[in-house]
């Protein structure tokens, strides 16, 4: 259940909120299928698949961490539990950008790791059936694209689907060694 | 028997009680193998714990079916029992074989927990005709009997060796289990009556349900043979017929003693249902006090005249009464009508007298008789002494002063008496009785008591304890960790801020009254003490000590000191290495010992103790020493260090030893020398943040200090801050804090700067540097410097300025991000925010190269 409600004018948020609510609460996998929730980074929608995320949250203060890649931004307090925060834009290489009141923090949780990633703004939960979405390994081209496991067809738009694991994990072995053996 | 899901908690249970066993055997076996090279008694008691040990899992195992473990138990037992009944001449041999058939049995549990069964594991065929020799050996010199014969001596021997097993082996455990649930249940029922008689709330009916429980069980007793508990069964069911005939007071000690004797035959059950055979502690003379409250009914019943003379022709003949009364006259007077009753008076005429009087001798004194008005000291400061140096003596005053307060006072100074003066004598003869009867049963509790703190120590398996998921454990301490944060959370909750809440804050500091026992309390859960891990070290010494023909003793110190059981599980592999590498290096070869004048014996002290908020592991040997020149040479030829080192200091010299590959041993042993070890030592001391320190006297021995936090999961700390970050110092290694001044300060050619604080220059590490921040200032007369004691020296470390210190609960920092550098972990802060705690040892291993160049030079 999301932990902390945004008292704010983003009715789209709260909605996807209530709906995540929802499905956590039929605690069926069957009704995670094909749900993803999408958020925004500049002018494109990317999509996660629901059941990799936990809760989102509001952005909140962030302590940095000495020695660890760019794109960890540091560890937030999540109701006691301290978690690294990936910014989103500086793992795909992007052009940072300053964080605002629809910055958001999306939780996900996978291999026992739990990770936040802060993304623009979140946009809705959306149902995305399996013949809508094509395997994106023929359009990969540049390294920034390695996250994006497969397109999805939404009416007319296209959201581009994350790969949680790649995201979260490759080159994690460059990462250790950045945070482990930088004497 | 196959082992479904029911058992395995029975199986689980049964492992983890034998492993705790066998643990405890290890160290009595040492014992008595030492004892017997030194020529010196062996005690009986602890060959029999020995064999209780062993009885137990043999009774157990066999409920299990686990009956390899059984028939290696049942052997050892047999063995053991010769050994303990005289039968056969005590030798070390036959303890290292008994030692041998140990590891075994420890093999096997292993086994039994993985796959639930003993068989298939090892093969006990070898041990088991070892054993078997050995013991038809003993029963008939040059004679062998077949198996049969001797197991069934071995079982007679069982039976007139120890008077209360009878036919106990024919007893299955499913009739003994029932037998302990349903006594247990009786027992518990008798209890709860008790406590409803004490409380004055019940009636006849409850002294007649426990007469009928109490009947009920020594039925059961005696079908089963368990004279002893049948015995305090009977005189428990006696006093309460008298009780129910009146002919005794249903007084809170003759309750509180019936209780103490409930308590024993639970104790005696338990024993039973562990296979034990139901022997009491102190039975006889639980027994001596449960009868010695029968006489007592004579005096009590009899009419009052004739209690005068029945008294004073039995009770109060040899009574001794202390007499103090500084008026000559009313001395006389009184201690004559006193002798007249057959009391013996010691009068005394100052409250001094009567106190050295009490000193020499208060165990013949049975009452005091005291004036109130004394010189010197008075009769109000003589009781209060009384009181608390002999309180079992009842006192009774004697004043002619009717003065209400003085009453008052002496009522709350647990007077047993008051007479008035002039004497009446009828009245004091009546008060000093029914004080002598008082003294009686005073003593008679007091004995009681005794047997109740004895079983208490012996059996410490008894005392009540639950065995929890250490998952579980971690998750309340972790939540209690969270009610911390979460408390400071709200009652520093920026929006109170500026506000006047005086209610408020009475309700907020009770909370974090609450929360801090409660933090207190979930941390005591985990500790445990060391004495678990420390006995292993006994058998490890004794082990290596004879592989290697050297004499060493190993002592233990401390073993109660407490910590944090992750510690516990973390030290016992390095301990291991070290206590092998003290004896196998350390100690010399017993004519070089002679040689050097130091007693043949080796002796390793592995110490424990508790520091501020760490633990000290001392080991220390009286061996020969790190070889400071050996060290260096290896370390040369093994590339640890560059050939020119030769500035290394002794602390850094002897710092070497734990860098993986080092050994200075000339050959490879099958103990030690092959140069893993030590760094290992060093790696998981390392992984509970702690350190070693070695104390080097070449010739004499050598010193290994251990120091560890006491808990991983808190720790004091000081928080500061650099820009906006915030960091938690340790606060273990913080020296002193301070702003410098410019003169303190020397900056050398190439910009490393140093303070001069008192007499020593200490190197000034800049924090915002070494983690790449934006300070607020980077003028080092603006900011503090925080002194850290570290293994090598001390420096100076600069941040922007002090917040305060906090005691807080260490959070990792999330495994995802791996081990950083300089980091230990995190904690959060009371608004939310997270703080990174430091880890001063580590925290130059971060230094960008340049600046460690000149931390080096």
């Amino acid at each position: 259940m999301p932990a902390f409600r945004l008292k704010t004018r983003r009715g789209r948020l709260d909605i996807a909120m209530a709906t995540m609510e929802n499905i956590s609460l039929a605690e069926d996998h069957d009704t995670q299928k094909d749900k993803y929730l999408t958020f925004r980074i500049g002018s494109e929608e990317y999509a996660i698949a629901i059941k990799n995320v936990t809760e989102i949250i509001g952005m909140m203060s962030i302590t940095e961490v000495p020695q660890t890649p760019e794109y960890i931004k540091g560890v937030i307090n999540l109701r006691g539990k301290v978690i690294p925060v990936m910014d989103i834009r500086l793992r795909f290489a992007m052009q940072a950008r300053d964080y605002d009141e629809r910055t958001c923090v999306i939780v996900v949780r996978l291999k026992e790791s739990t990770v936040g990633l802060v993304v623009d703004t979140v946009s809705e939960v959306l149902d995305i059936p399996e013949e809508n979405i094509e395997e994106s390994s023929r359009l990969n081209s540049s390294d920034s694209n390695n996250f994006i496991c497969a397109m999805g067809k939404v009416e007319d738009r296209i959201k581009m689907v994350i790969d949680v694991n790649a995201l979260l994990f490759r080159d994690s072995e460059q990462l250790e060694q950045l945070c482990g053996e930088d004497n | 028997m196959g082992f479904d899901d029911d058992n395995s908690e029975l199986v689980e249970g049964f492992v983890e009680e034998s492993r705790d066993a066998m643990e405890t055997i290890d160290p009595l076996f040492i014992e008595v193998i030492e004892g017997l090279e030194h020529n010196q008694p062996i005690d009986p008691e602890t060959l029999n714990g020995i064999f209780r040990l062993f009885h137990t899992m043999k009774g157990s195992a066999g409920f299990l079916n686990l009956n390899v473990i059984v028939s290696v138990t049942h052997e050892a037992e047999t063995l053991l029992d010769l050994c303990r009944s005289g039968k056969a001449e005590l030798k070390v041999d036959y303890f290292q074989i008994l030692l041998n058939s140990c590891d075994m049995i420890k093999t096997l549990l292993e086994g039994v927990e993985q796959t639930g069964s003993d068989r298939d594991i090892l093969d006990v065929t070898e041990i088991l005709n070892i054993l078997k020799q050995t013991i038809n050996h003993i029963k008939a010199p040059g004679e062998e009997l077949s198996e049969i014969e001797v197991k069934a001596d071995s079982a007679e021997d069982e039976l007139t060796g120890d008077e209360f097993s009878l036919d106990f082996d024919m007893l299955s455990p499913e009739i003994i289990e029932k037998f302990v649930q349903e006594g247990l249940d009786l027992m518990d029922e008798a209890e709860a009556d008790l406590l409803a008689i004490s409380r004055g709330a019940a009636g006849i009916e409850n002294l007649e349900s426990i007469f009928r429980q109490l009947h009920t069980f020594k039925g059961n007793c005696g079908f089963m043979s368990f004279a002893e508990m049948q015995e305090v069964t009977h005189c428990l069911e006696t006093i309460i017929e008298c009780m129910r005939e009146k002919k005794i007071a249903c007084t809170e000690e003759v309750i509180v003693t019936i209780l103490n004797a409930i308590d024993h035959l639970k104790m005696g059950l338990f024993d039973l249902l562990k296979g034990g055979k139901g022997k009491l502690e102190d039975g006889t003379a639980l027994i001596g006090v449960l009868s010695g409250f029968k006489p007592k009914e004579d005096a009590t019943t009899v009419s009052s005249d004739s209690r005068m003379t029945a008294s004073s022709e039995k009770g109060n003949e040899g009574k001794t009464i202390l007499f103090i009364e500084d008026d000559s006259t009313s001395r006389t007077l009184v201690k004559k009508i006193l002798e007249k009753n057959d009391y013996i008076c010691v009068a005394c005429q100052t409250a001094e007298d009567a106190l050295e009087v009490l000193l020499n001798d208060s165990a013949s004194i049975d009452v005091i008789l005291t004036d109130i008005n004394l010189p010197g000291i008075s009769g109000k400061e003589l009781i209060t002494e009384i009181n608390a140096k002999y309180n079992s003596i009842p006192v009774i005053t004697l004043s002619g002063d009717k003065d209400r307060d003085l009453l008052k006072d002496l009522m709350k100074l647990e007077v047993y008496g008051f007479a008035d003066k002039p004497v009446d004598k009828d009245e004091l003869l009546k008060l000093l009785e029914n004080a002598v009867s008082h003294a009686m049963r005073k003593k008679i509790q007091s004995k009681s008591k005794l047997l109740d703190s004895k079983p208490a120590v012996k059996n410490t398996k008894v005392k009540r304890d639950i065995r929890v998921d250490l998952t579980k454990l971690d998750t309340l301490i972790d939540l209690v960790g969270e009610l911390i944060i979460a408390e400071s959370m709200v009652t520093k909750h920026p929006d109170l801020e500026n506000l006047e809440l005086t209610g408020f804050e009475r309700a907020s500091h009770r909370l974090h009254l609450i929360t801090n026992e409660l933090q207190d309390i979930a941390m005591a859960v985990r500790m445990i003490p060391v004495s678990g891990v420390f006995k292993k070290m006994l058998r490890l010494v004794h082990d290596v000590s004879h592989k290697i023909g050297k004499p060493i003793k190993l002592q233990l110190k401390g073993e109660e000191t407490e910590v944090d059981k992750a510690v516990v599980d973390m030290i016992a592999d390095p301990l291991v290495h070290m206590i092998r590498n003290s004896a196998d290096h350390g100690i010399e070869m017993p004519e070089e010992r002679a040689a050097a004048g130091k007693p043949e014996e080796g002796t390793i002290i592995l110490a424990a103790e508790q520091k501020a908020s760490e633990v000290l592991i001392i080991i220390q040997d009286d061996g020969r020493g790190l070889n400071k020149e050996k060290i260096l040479e290896k370390s040369k030829a093994n590339g640890l260090i560059g050939e020119n080192d030769d500035f290394l200091s002794d602390q850094e010299i002897c710092q070497l030893i734990f860098e993986p590959g080092f050994s200075t041993a000339a050959e490879v042993t099958d103990l030690s020398g092959r140069g893993v070890g030590m760094d290992v030592v060093k790696k998981n001391i390392e992984k509970v943040k702690g350190r070693i320190e070695i104390q080097n006297n070449p010739g004499k021995g050598c010193k290994f200090i251990i120091h560890i936090p006491l808990t991983l999961a808190t720790i004091e700390g000081m928080l500061v801050k650099v820009g906006e970050t915030k960091y938690t110092i340790p606060i273990t290694s913080i020296r002193e804090s301070l702003r410098p001044t410019a003169s303190m300060i020397t900056i050398r050619p190439d910009g490393q700067e140093f303070v001069k604080i008192r007499e020593s220059i200490l190197p000034v590490f800049r924090l915002y540097q070494l983690h790449d921040l934006k300070p607020d200032n980077k003028d080092l007369t603006q900011g503090i410097l925080i002194v850290l004691d570290l293994v090598d020296g001390a420096i100076c470390l600069f941040v922007d300025c002090i917040l305060h210190q906090i005691q807080t609960v260490i959070k990792s920092l999330s495994g995802y991000m791996g081990n950083v550098k300089g980091i230990s972990g995190c904690n959060i802060l009371g608004n939310g925010e997270v703080a990174l705690i430091l880890d001063p040892e580590s925290i130059l291993k971060c230094l960008p190269s340049d600046l460690k160049l000149v931390e080096a030079g």
